[in-house]
């Protein structure tokens, strides 16, 4: 893929190696010249210095050409601005915009820019780890707010089914793992000792699925 | 009618003056609060209301009353925040009108119904209609 990089702060420069050791062309945009001392010494790409959402700088960094554009600057705005620009003038195909406010980035996931919340995946990430550190947790979806949460079954459930370990909205066991194999398991489905679940857990109902594992 | 300009600097200042002595309801919202307490007493004389707040953010909007608003303006020195504002004020808040100030030339292709513009003002734009005013439509030889 050929990606372009609004803004080479931390994140911006951690992306672009990324991106290249995957193998993709990346472009990184940046106003300061000096925030391209971020990039690591192997970067190849192309440094264009610019704003982000400057005609010529996103033209010279290969926007309309692109599979994909991220706005990661420090500014919400210029993120904001750059990423509409990408997708509804240049038609990139996948534009994702790095907002630190997250009811801003409500309101712009709304109007239709991906935004990913750095600040409330942040607060969710920490809250899970102080509050809940007895679950291991696979995977957090979007800005934390479902996680996907890996538990032994303990033997009190062997014989009870997935229907009493959901609470629609909430809890829902999305997959067990038994014998080394994985399956998606109908809510009649009997849990059996040894069997490693993969629950999708609300981070708001830790607490409630806590409970409902060790009462 | 009742207006809110984000931005109180020159430029949101005089215009908040100038509608508020003809007649309109202005709310300014200024995120520095040096240069809020510096045109404070000048806003409360000519009855316009000012918020210290970020003119961005959906919570110093609704404060301001961008839900009874005719108009928006954003004359703030960013042009990228003068879009947001005028994409929130026209996406998020159906206002009738929003007129953004150009600042960077450059940037003037942005300021377009895309991001919820629908009058611009540009000092550059403007002496450019000036100049060709003078010269009888003709800025070549």
């Amino acid at each position: 893929m050929k990606i372009v990089i609004g803004g080479c702060g931390r994140v911006g420069a951690l992306l672009a190696s990324k991106f290249e050791s995957q193998g993709h062309e990346v472009s990184v945009i940046d106003k300061d010249p000096a925030s391209f001392e971020h990039l690591s010494d192997a970067f190849k790409g192309t440094k264009v210095r610019g704003m982000v959402f400057d005609k010529d700088a996103l033209e010279s960094a290969g926007v309309d050409r692109c599979d994909a554009f991220v706005a990661v600057t420090s500014g919400d705005n210029s993120n904001i601005v750059s990423a509409t620009v990408a997708r509804d003038i240049y038609r990139v195909p996948k534009v994702v915009a790095r907002i630190f406010d997250p009811r801003r980035a409500e309101i712009y996931r709304r109007i239709g820019i991906s935004t990913v919340s750095s600040v409330s995946w942040a607060t969710n990430e920490i809250l899970s780890l102080v509050i809940h550190p007895s679950l291991s947790r696979d995977v957090s979806l979007g800005d934390g707010e479902v996680n996907l949460v890996r538990i032994g079954a303990p033997p009190r459930l062997a014989g009870r089914t997935v229907a009493d370990l959901t609470v629609p909205g909430e809890v829902l066991p999305v997959a067990i793992v038994r014998g080394g194999r994985s399956f998606i398991p109908a809510s009649g489905e009997q849990f059996a000792s040894g069997d490693i679940l993969e629950v999708a857990v609300l981070t708001s109902a830790m607490d409630l699925f806590k409970r409902l594992i060790h009462p | 009618m009742n207006a809110v300009i984000v931005g109180g600097g020159k430029v949101g200042s005089h215009l908040a003056k100038i509608l508020a002595g003809r007649g309109a309801k202005v709310v300014v919202i200024e995120e520095n609060m040096a240069r809020c307490d510096l045109i404070k007493d000048e806003m409360a004389a000519a009855g316009v209301q000012l918020i210290h707040g970020d003119g961005d953010e959906p919570a110093v909007l609704d404060a301001a009353g961008i839900r009874s608003a005719e108009v928006v303006v954003a004359a703030t020195g960013h042009d990228e925040d003068n879009l947001v504002v005028s994409l929130l004020g026209k996406r998020e808040y159906n206002v009738p009108t929003t007129l953004a100030r150009v600042n960077n030339p450059r940037n003037a292709w942005l300021f377009t119904e895309r991001f919820g513009v629908d009058e611009t003002v540009s000092s550059t734009a403007a002496m450019v209609d000036v100049l060709e005013g003078c010269c009888g439509g003709k800025l070549s030889d």
